[in-house]
């Protein structure tokens, strides 16, 4: 009798393993690194005090703004294209509030001489590609090609921050009268982005509290968490400080090589 | 035998709990895979909206490979007139003329990238450098709106296919059939050839 209900009882657990094995698909992906602050330096190019000067700067941003911003340096992207990997870690990570999307990764591949501004859905306004663009290639791979690569990627966090603070202006201009130009472009384009996000926002709220009422399903929410659900949650985010706010990526932003 | 019984009981209740845990996941996921197909299109309507101005911007350079413009031109109209029936995303045929038509613009788009090394003084102006940032970016969202679309489809396909949500097909969404699945990425693997000597086409 004892040991029906003991095969009985293995029975169960075999099922209830059963039952959370095909729940959660094992997504064997490429190795994610830990995200150990604001600047990950996995590539060793940045000095203990640059560092220390980037994550301040980072930080006292993220604090006015509610932005995320990290810096990320691989030492080797694999043979995956860069842009694969700025997506895996804005979204493994969650980098960015939840809800806003506002967060940003500067990826540096210095032995594969690439690098990238993955933009999160919320700041594409801010920063659009073409920015994130003159960004690299302006302020940015010029230090990279003399070999500097420390003041590339401080060049290339002060071209950020100024460009999500509406005032930033190429470093090396060819020609003199394009760069007023543009950044008057950016002044007055700024505002309206503002305001037609703001409008977006409050339309699809109200379309979601219909919906909702309607029938209890989240339509648009699930087209912002559908990336991130294959176990983001199991990806190494850091218990000491910092973490990613769950901000979601949507393939925005530039890549360089040089 | 009756604490037999008794877990016999157990386990088949936990079995029912389990199954009927499982009553929504098939409009939830047909949801999501609906909303990562919304997403597709708007990446894919954002390039068709920089084509007209991509379009003026080479059409200012002195002598334009005309050939080339004019595929594109014919590309984003192809694209642009589809028709896109309500079914979509469950018929074979109209997945097929909207992946070919979509397709066409890639490589239109890409071979009028390529034609652009030949012109120097256009590639150097300010304009054409925002569109290209632009255009690779919009390129970059696309293919990562499609592959949330894939991964959305994968798990929606599956739902309807395995226990227990093959159950509640049967009783409750009979009309769901299984969504198309999109090719990953194929405007990848055809990298357009860069061939300066001939110029006809």
């Amino acid at each position: 009798m004892w040991s029906a209900a003991r095969r009985v009882v293995g029975l169960m657990v075999l099922a209830t393993m059963l039952a959370i094995l095909s729940s959660s698909h094992a997504a064997a992906e490429l190795e994610i690194p830990t995200l150990t602050g604001r600047v990950v330096d996995k590539a060793g190019i940045l000095s203990d005090a640059t560092e220390a000067t980037l994550s301040a700067k980072i930080a006292a941003h993220e604090k006015a703004s509610s932005d995320q911003i990290v810096i990320v340096t691989l030492p080797d992207l694999m043979g995956r294209p860069i842009e694969d990997w700025g997506l895996m870690l804005g979204r493994g990570w969650g980098i960015g509030q939840q809800g806003k999307d506002n967060g940003i990764i500067f990826l540096v591949a210095p032995n594969d001489r690439e690098l990238r501004i993955e933009v999160g859905y919320g700041l594409e306004g801010s920063l659009p590609d073409a920015t994130a663009n003159e960004i690299i290639q302006s302020d940015v791979i010029p230090h990279f090609k003399q070999g500097d690569m420390e003041a590339g990627v401080i060049a290339g966090l002060d071209g950020i921050l100024a460009a999500l603070g509406g005032s930033y202006q190429p470093a090396a201009q060819p020609i003199v009268g394009s760069g007023s130009e543009f950044s008057n472009a950016v002044d007055t384009a700024v505002p309206i982005l503002f305001f037609v996000a703001f409008a977006g926002i409050a339309l699809l709220t109200s379309l979601r509290r219909r919906w909702d009422k309607k029938r209890n399903r989240y339509i648009w929410y699930v087209a912002h968490s559908s990336g991130s659900s294959s176990g983001s949650s199991s990806f190494g985010r850091s218990s000491g400080g910092f973490s990613g706010g769950g901000g979601s990526f949507g393939g925005g932003g530039a890549s360089g090589k040089w | 035998m009756r604490i037999a019984g008794i877990v016999v009981l157990g386990l088949l209740a936990a079995l029912l709990v389990w199954g009927f845990s499982g009553i929504n996941a098939i409009p939830s996921k047909e949801e999501s895979a609906k909303a990562a197909w919304a997403q597709v299109l708007n990446q894919y309507q954002r390039r068709a909206d920089l084509v007209p101005n991509l379009v003026a911007t080479v059409k200012g350079a002195a002598e334009f490979e005309k050939s080339t413009l004019e595929a594109v031109v014919e590309a984003r109209a192809k694209v642009g007139t589809m028709q896109l029936p309500p079914d979509l995303l469950t018929n074979p045929e109209a997945m097929r003329v909207f992946e070919a038509n979509q397709g066409g613009l890639t490589s239109a788009l890409s071979r009028l990238m390529v034609v652009v090394e030949k012109y120097p003084d256009l590639k150097a102006t300010e304009g054409f450098k925002t569109l290209q940032a632009q255009l690779e970016g919009t390129e970059n969202r696309i293919a990562v709106a499609r592959k949330d679309y894939i991964d959305s489809v994968r798990i929606y396909n599956t739902e309807l296919k395995t226990f227990p949500g093959v159950l509640w097909k049967s009783f409750l969404y009979a009309d769901r059939e299984p969504m198309q699945q999109l090719q990953v990425e194929p405007e990848k693997q055809d990298v357009p050839k860069v061939d300066f000597g001939a110029s006809g086409n």
